[in-house]
């Protein structure tokens, strides 16, 4: 991975009791970079966040955040983070404006012209004299993405951060998030369950299940280890195309499933199937590359790690 | 200090908006304007009892007595002794309102979930109490001026009604003074409840806790001291029937803030030996029987002793605990 990393963790470990949230989480999140952090519902993922930000104590293990030590001084990179986690908390008897002004006070920093700047970017502008007990969900996701990006922060840490949006939100979230990463040099790191978001917008990510890793990588090549060549055989040759391809060094699984033949390989080696099956007289009705998704890798790794 | 400034600056917006604020400041004023307005039927009643021996309900009043009765009453409703009047149900009735208020303010933050959102910002836990606690003091400093100077039209008002006076031209620099040290004696005293409702608050996680707690202990002070006016009674006529009870009372309440707050406001010249006192408004004064103390520096650093205790105690608690929700 090398450079600079904006978030490190060893071992990071958060017991309740006789529960583990999160079993020695060890990662690396490169500086600029929009970085997904996936796993089912309870796999520790808002812990996680939760320790990285101070909220919780860790039980053991530890993390830095902008090369700042979670246990000892966090504060100075929360200052430089902009954050958000689960769900919007704001004062329901203040606007959205005045929600904004208190989060500004609280931190002394900035003032009026920068709170009227993030309102318009999340797009609440015309409603932010509205008191915050009125907004939709939506509504309340994007001043809550406002907070996050008050202080010109240049790390983010967003939990959750297009839940209750429309698609029209979901689509400027996406956009505005890659903007601040590509043009501006910020960091994200995201956690959400919107996989065609996920994968439409990070550039690596990190699943884990049971509060331990069980995947991490850049996307594109996590996804392309799960590419796949399938082919449509007839009853008589199936059984005869499995062995052959089962042989061949590159493939690294084979399923059958009736006269249809699942084959993990990268899809650009679809061509020497044809080939090699072509050599053994045994030519395929149909053969297609499948492109794998990162809802597929996610159910597949969970899946498994349910199994195991 | 920019942070904790912040901090208290935040508060004060959030107190300023709140509806709660505002009905409580009118429910206040409405409350000494009708204790002004109590205090022209009693006179009634007295004045018509001079004449005729009886009062409104039909009791039996000896002139004389309804005589000394009603110009008590006409002098506590004209400058400058109506000031003092019509405070003392702003003191009673403000320690009640500040105490919903401090529970609302701190409570809200675990219940909406806010108080994360300010730990995301890098605000220090242990800092945080004190922030709190301080635009509550800031907060409750406005609320007792506002009703200092509300005084004023409604002394006017309830002069009226007694028929004689001065008006404002009764106070004189002393009496100006002696207000503005009302004011703020009143104000020191209510700072320990304000502690202990952003520490009931904290360790409770909500606001309903902490206002059962502020309230329940307030009106748990006051049930204190009718029973303790009983009971020092008895322990002044040297009664060993309810010695065992004063010895177990007394400690208690001489520490508690009803007490010091006592002290601070009295600055000296305990008001509630008063009641023993067999004529109302008597000068009279007992000297107070152990563990009791009349030393306005004594209660201030008892209530000071208070306040640092409720707030260290949130703060340590806060910065130990996992914000989970």
């Amino acid at each position: 991975m090398g450079g600079e990393a904006v978030i490190r963790t060893w071992e990071l470990t958060k017991r309740y009791g006789k529960t583990t949230a999160v079993d020695g989480l060890t990662m690396e999140v490169p500086r600029g970079e929009v970085f997904g952090f996936l796993g089912p519902n309870g796999a520790g993922k808002t812990t996680t966040i939760a320790m990285l930000l101070g909220l919780v104590h860790p039980t053991a293990g530890g993390a830095e955040v902008l090369g700042c030590d979670i246990r000892k001084n966090l504060g100075p990179a929360l200052r430089r983070t902009g954050a958000t986690i689960e769900s919007p908390a704001f004062y329901p008897y203040l606007s959205g404006r005045d929600n904004l002004r208190v989060m500004a006070l609280s931190d002394g920093g900035p003032g009026a012209r920068r709170i009227d700047q993030v309102l318009e970017r999340v797009g609440l502008t015309e409603r932010a004299g509205d008191p915050f007990k009125v907004y939709s969900m939506g509504m309340k996701q994007r001043l809550a993405l406002a907070a996050a990006l008050l202080n010109d922060p240049e790390f983010l840490i967003l939990d959750e951060p297009t839940n209750g949006l429309d698609p029209a939100g979901i689509q400027e979230t996406r956009k505005m998030l890659r903007q601040m990463v590509d043009e501006q040099g910020k960091s994200v790191f995201l956690s959400s369950h919107l996989l065609h978001e996920v994968q439409q917008v990070c550039d690596r990510v990190v699943i884990i299940d049971r509060g331990q890793v069980i995947a991490q990588g850049r996307v594109d090549e996590l996804l392309r280890q799960q590419e796949a060549i399938q082919v449509e055989l007839t009853e008589a040759e199936a059984g005869k195309a499995e062995a052959i391809l089962r042989g061949l060094d590159w493939v690294q699984a084979v399923r059958r499933e009736g006269t249809r033949i699942h084959v993990s390989a990268p899809a650009e080696r679809s061509r020497q199937v044809a080939e090699v099956l072509a050599a053994a007289s045994i030519y395929p009705s149909q053969l297609l590359r499948v492109s794998a998704t990162l809802e597929d890798l996610f159910l597949t790794l969970t899946r498994d790690n349910d199994h195991a | 200090m920019r942070e904790w400034l912040g901090l208290v600056a935040a508060e004060l917006l959030k107190v300023g908006r709140r509806k709660i604020t505002w009905v409580l400041l009118a429910a206040l004023v409405a409350a000494n304007a009708l204790h002004g307005r109590s205090l022209r039927t009693e006179l009634l009643d007295y004045r018509q009892a001079m004449q005729s021996g009886v009062g409104r309900f039909g009791q039996a009043i000896a002139p004389e007595v309804a005589r000394a009765t009603a110009a008590d009453l006409a002098r506590r409703m004209t400058f400058p002794d109506v000031l003092d009047e019509v405070w003392v149900i702003t003191d009673f009735w403000g320690v009640f309102a500040l105490i919903i208020l401090a529970a609302l303010q701190s409570g809200e933050e675990s219940e909406l979930g806010t108080g994360r959102r300010l730990l995301l910002r890098g605000v220090r836990r242990g800092t945080w109490p004190l922030a709190k606690l301080c635009a509550l003091a800031a907060a409750a400093a406005g609320f007792w001026s506002v009703l200092a100077l509300t005084i004023l039209p409604i002394g006017l008002w309830t002069e009226a009604q007694a028929g004689s006076g001065g008006g404002l031209g009764a106070l004189d620099g002393h009496v100006w003074a002696a207000h503005l040290g009302q004011l703020a004696r009143s104000w020191l005293a209510t700072i320990p409840y304000l502690a202990f409702s952003v520490w009931a608050a904290t360790l409770a996680r909500g606001a309903g806790p902490a206002l059962a707690l502020g309230l329940g202990g307030r009106f748990v002070e006051l049930g204190s001291t009718v029973a303790g006016a009983v009971l020092v009674g008895m322990e002044m006529m040297e009664s060993s029937a309810t010695h065992a009870l004063y010895a177990v009372w007394a400690p208690l309440h001489a520490l508690s803030f009803d007490w010091s707050g006592k002290v601070i406001r009295a600055w000296g010249n305990p008001s509630w030996a008063q009641p023993l006192s067999p004529i109302p408004s008597s000068p009279v004064r007992y000297s107070l029987p152990w563990p009791f103390f009349d030393s306005p520096l004594t209660a201030l650093l008892i209530l000071l002793a208070w306040t640092v205790l409720w707030i260290a105690w949130a703060g340590w608690s806060l910065r130990r605990r996992d914000i989970t929700a």
